[in-house]
């Protein structure tokens, strides 16, 4: 289990370059500074909004806001692996220091 | 008040000599364009296949034109070839004489797809039943332009073969019907599913292979001033023996694929997002798999408008 990054926090690097549409099936994000478009299963899209209403957020913070409860090993796992997808679409971004 | 003239009111020699020369104009809804070509099957395409559409007055008259387009011959070491220009510009490598009039289709979708950016053009096909519209994205070998012409000729108004231009204002699609594409088998497919359909010059050896286009329904052209608002967003894709699969697809995804089979809509950024965004949120979205042409066409026949 790889759990490096979990001390880490997140944030999103340019909140108003995104806009978002959700729908119960998923999450359409669309980034102004790209013109990328996204689709992010309905979970992806609760932890995206709320990358881009706070300033920056620990993964432990953020599986348990989307579920209700601490989260498990498995469920920070998971957590480093979405965020760590995020990183490469430019969605997130590590709060240096 | 008279109808306007149509190209059919030119006599075949009448229409070798304007395009040859000055050229002749014809409304291509939402468009006017100006056509030159000296090439003997370009004339015949443009009789056949564009005969009920309305004839502009004579580029002398200084009408005004969207696209000044031309399709040329030249040589190539021996062999004849012909290019494409708009406004003397050649955006395309040349290609055999015999595919001129193929050339001219491609050339005047790329004119659109290219230059009219007060629209968000999303590559598909576009029908009409119950004033409503149906998009079929998909990428060549999908099977949209087949089923597209046997929507057409089973009695769906054609807005496009090859693209929606969507409003991005109204959220309605403008409609600009102009002939199918039929490639390689489809066009034995459409030929058998009705007898009668008028098919324009043959180009054998494309790129794409073998090519011809199919004449749009008298009622498509008549209603050709006459937007309306999607209702349904169907990917389809043509599996041979596949029976007829229907799946929805989430609106995030649909969005995404529209997104990808669009154009332009990076030119209208968050506003052309938000078109798209509206056209899902509007839509049922739905994957199709199909072999069988009426067991795919029943299936459209029987869609409902979201919300009726």
């Amino acid at each position: 289990m790889d759990l490096s990054g979990a001390s880490s926090r997140f944030r999103c690097p340019r909140p108003a370059d995104f806009s978002v549409r959700a729908w119960p099936d998923g999450v359409a994000v669309y980034d102004d500074a790209t013109g990328d478009v996204r689709a992010l299963t309905p979970a992806a899209g609760e932890v995206f909004a709320l990358l881009l209403s706070q300033p920056a957020m620990a993964p432990a913070d953020l599986s348990q806001r989307l579920l209700g409860e601490p989260p498990t090993p498995q469920d920070l796992e998971q957590m480093l692996v979405l965020l760590s997808g995020f990183e490469s679409m430019g969605l997130a971004e590590r709060v240096p220091g | 008040m008279s109808a306007p003239p149509q190209l059919a009111s030119l006599s075949r020699p009448a229409l070798r000599a304007r395009l040859a020369g000055e050229g002749l104009c014809l409304r291509l809804p939402p468009f006017v364009v100006r056509i030159r070509s000296p090439i003997p099957v370009v004339a015949e395409g443009l009789a056949t296949l564009y005969a009920a559409h309305e004839l502009l007055p004579s580029p002398a008259d200084e009408q005004f034109a969207d696209f000044h387009v031309a399709v040329l011959p030249r040589w190539r070491g021996v062999k004849r070839v012909c290019v494409f220009q708009m406004d003397g510009t050649q955006p395309f490598t040349p290609l055999a004489v015999g595919e001129a009039f193929a050339l001219l289709e491609w050339g005047m979708n790329w004119c659109v797809t290219s230059h009219s950016h007060r629209l968000l053009i999303i590559h598909s096909a576009v029908l009409e039943k119950l004033g409503h519209v149906v998009i079929l994205p998909a990428p060549p070998g999908s099977g949209k332009s087949t089923l597209c012409a046997a929507l057409m000729l089973r009695g769906w108004r054609l807005l496009s073969d090859e693209m929606a231009l969507l409003d991005p204002e109204t959220g309605r699609v403008v409609p600009s019907p102009r002939p199918v594409s039929l490639k390689n088998r489809s066009i034995d497919v459409i030929r058998q599913f009705d007898p009668t359909v008028v098919m324009g010059p043959v180009a054998h050896d494309t790129l794409k292979g073998t090519v011809a286009h199919l004449r749009v329904s008298p009622r498509s052209l008549s209603e050709s001033a006459v937007t309306a608002p999607p209702a349904w967003v169907v990917f389809p894709q043509y599996e041979a023996g596949a029976g007829l699969q229907v799946s929805e697809r989430p609106r995030a995804q649909a969005l995404v694929a529209l997104a990808a089979n669009s154009f332009n809509h990076h030119v209208h950024g968050r506003a052309g997002f938000d078109a798209l965004a509206q056209v899902v949120e509007r839509s049922d979205c739905y994957n199709l798999h199909y072999s069988d042409l009426p067991a795919a066409l029943d299936w459209f026949d029987a869609l409902k408008v979201p919300g009726a």
